[in-house]
């Protein structure tokens, strides 16, 4: 700040000097005109006697303060001093030249300005003393400098104060999002926001939508897998403590079996569970590669023979061509696994699966159906969610109610769509088409 | 007692009925909510022990049903998901207490005798009349400080007249409260539950109230 005023005092000083020595300039063609004009209506000597010259102005009381402080003088060719101002000194103010030249007088520092006659009959000489200048200039940087002095703590204040005003709600917001508990997810206020950080806390909102979305259903997961584990836990319990408490032995022998069949069952449903958590997060890095699909579903059912033959039912592949889609083969292994397992659960024995795999047009199919009782129409959605086992059968056969979510996720993973519909065999036909892919070779 | 178990569960539901059972309860066990509803309508109950997620008709339903048919019952929910809203739910509907699985049979017992025993007023668990003391939790009976042994039956028919202190029980009632469906009544059963007990207390304690039924007398 001091820089700039200084820098601002020169300025004002250089400035005022030009104006001032302009219109020392101007003054002496004032007078220089006059002159002329009075020389046109005769000589000079018919105007101005030398002995009265002198004195002419003296009489005027100065008008201003600054009056005694500029001077002038008319010389003629002859060193005869015509006319000055009672301010003016007797002897020459500078030398017979046109221009500005500076003069010390008493100790006083003058600024003059010449004119001499085109034709050198006489000079014109006007002064001013440099104080003018002087208080002139410190007068106007006096001037500037106050405001300044006083304005910019001012403004420096009330930017200070404006600003802070306009980071007010993002301070707020800073603060609000600082002080949130990692589960808490409601969306911010959006109320007496600037409309430059809008945006940014909607799209902030959004992302506590999606991520609470999130967290709802990993906690719907937890609640339902707590409530699947901890019924077929009471039955457990329950089972144990009549065959530890009865007398009768063939109360306890039924009471062993059924925690026989409870274990066993709860082994499928944690073999599920952790199936589906597996398949659950990380879709974007899953690593695929092209897939003979009637590869998989053979070796699926080559795995699944021996329960299906006790069972006596007859499972069938129908392949042609063969039909190759871009899938992880663990993935899609567990998804024929879990639909053709499904099957052989749902059908009664003696009843028939048939399996088919094609390709059409940029599709290829996957086709499940079998003989077993099916499920009703107004039922497919409700299956397909976790834990849901149909009334009918919840007791009668072993599942976990999450087969069919594991074939949902799998094939959303790979982009496939799921369908149930009434097969021809009397049960259930389920549908995967999956996006086909095309071979170079 | 007579219970009425409502869970679909058949590992679960088998376990509580033959473990109820063990305890000296009359269990009907039912594993579908439409059909708990009707039970609930023909039958009387002590208690009920309820499952929430039923086939049919949905646990807390069932519970409202009953609820709404002015029917007291104490109810005794059976739930797998231990939450406070869970909890709050299930208390408006209706319900007085709740167990969470997997629990013990000697809680879900000690839970009725509880729920029994608020049903009728009462805050203090060992019935206390003219010098016969009743136990409920331990099945220890005495009578002017002298331990009685009775039978399995003859101690619910006690306890359920003492239960109902003052109030005449008809013989249908008494056998309701002693037999599940599908066990067979004697037919003289009562009555001769009735006389053991009188031998083995006092021929007062119990009074026969002629063609309606038998009364313990309130003091």
């Amino acid at each position: 700040m001091c820089i700039t005023a200084y820098k601002s005092y020169k300025d004002t000083r250089k400035e005022i000097a030009g104006l001032l020595d302009a219109e020392l300039a101007q003054s002496a063609r004032v007078i220089n005109a006059f002159v002329k004009t009075k020389l046109l209506q005769g000589p000079l000597s018919q105007h101005w006697q030398h002995s009265e010259a002198v004195d002419t102005l003296e009489e005027q009381s100065p008008d201003h303060k600054y009056e005694k402080k500029v001077a002038f003088q008319f010389w003629t060719k002859q060193q005869d001093l015509l006319v000055r101002s009672t301010s003016a000194p007797s002897f020459p103010l500078s030398s017979w030249r046109k221009g500005f030249s500076e003069t010390l007088i008493d100790s006083h520092l003058w600024h003059v300005f010449s004119l001499p006659d085109d034709t050198g009959e006489y000079i014109i000489h006007v002064a001013q003393r440099n104080d003018i200048r002087r208080e002139l200039t410190d007068d106007i940087s006096k001037r500037l400098i106050k405001p300044l002095l006083i304005g910019i703590p001012v403004l420096g204040i009330v930017i200070w104060l404006i600003v802070g005003r306009a980071l007010k709600p993002i301070n707020q917001l800073a603060d609000e999002i600082t002080k949130r508990k990692a589960n808490k997810l409601e969306p911010l206020s959006t109320e007496h926001l600037p409309k430059e950080i809008l945006p940014l806390v909607k799209a902030q909102n959004q992302l506590f939508v999606q991520v609470a979305e999130a967290f709802d259903k990993e906690r719907r997961f937890t609640a339902d897998a707590s409530h699947e584990l901890r019924t077929p836990l009471a039955g457990l319990l329950a089972q144990a403590q009549v065959a530890l408490k009865t007398e009768d032995a063939q109360v306890r022998d039924k009471a062993l079996n059924h925690i026989e069949v409870a274990v066993k069952r709860m082994t499928h449903l944690i073999q599920q569970l952790l199936t589906l958590a597996r398949i659950d997060p990380s879709t974007e890095f899953l690593a695929t590669q092209p897939t003979y699909l009637a590869v998989e579903v053979r070796q699926v059912i080559a795995s699944l023979e021996s329960s299906a033959h006790a069972k006596q039912i007859t499972l069938e592949l129908k392949e042609n061509p063969p039909a190759i889609i871009e899938a992880n083969p663990q993935l899609i292994s567990i998804l024929i696994r879990n639909i053709i397992d499904n099957a052989i659960q749902y059908t009664p024995n003696s009843g028939s699966i048939l399996v088919n795999v094609y390709q059409q047009q940029d599709k290829v199919i996957l086709i499940c159906e079998d003989s077993g009782q099916g499920i009703d129409e107004s039922r497919y959605e409700q299956v397909l969610s976790r834990f849901y086992r149909c009334v009918e059968t919840a007791n009668t056969t072993k599942g976990s109610g999450l087969g069919l979510s594991i074939v949902e996720q799998i094939s959303s993973i790979h982009s496939a769509n799921l369908t149930l519909a009434r097969s021809q065999l009397g049960g259930l036909k389920i549908t995967v088409s999956f996006p086909g892919i095309q071979l170079n070779t | 007692m007579r219970v009425l178990l409502v869970e679909d569960d058949a590992i679960l539901g088998d376990g509580l009925k033959v473990g109820l059972t063990l305890e000296g309860y009359a269990v009907d066990w039912i594993m579908d909510g439409k059909l708990a509803d009707e039970a609930l309508i023909t039958n009387q109950y002590e208690a009920i022990v309820l499952d929430l997620n039923l086939p049919g008709i949905d646990g807390l339903e069932v519970l409202k049903r009953l609820r709404k048919r002015q029917n007291q019952t104490p109810v005794l929910i059976l739930t797998a998901r231990d939450t406070i809203p869970d909890r709050v739910n299930g208390l408006d509907c209706g319900a007085d207490d709740f167990v969470v699985k997997p629990f013990d049979i000697q809680e879900i017992c000690a839970r009725l005798r509880a729920l029994v025993r608020r049903h009728n007023g009462r805050s203090k668990s060992i019935h206390e009349h003219q010098g016969i003391m009743l136990d409920p939790s331990s099945h220890k009976v005495s009578y002017n400080n002298e331990e009685v042994i009775l039978s399995q039956k003859e101690f619910e028919i006690l306890n359920f007249l003492l239960d109902n202190k003052g109030r005449i029980i008809s013989r249908s009632r008494l056998e309701e409260t002693l037999y599940a469906w599908n066990s067979e009544i004697e037919s003289n059963a009562v009555e001769v539950h009735i006389h053991h007990l009188r031998k083995k207390l006092s021929n007062q304690a119990i009074r026969t109230v002629r063609g309606v039924g038998y009364i313990i007398d309130e003091c």
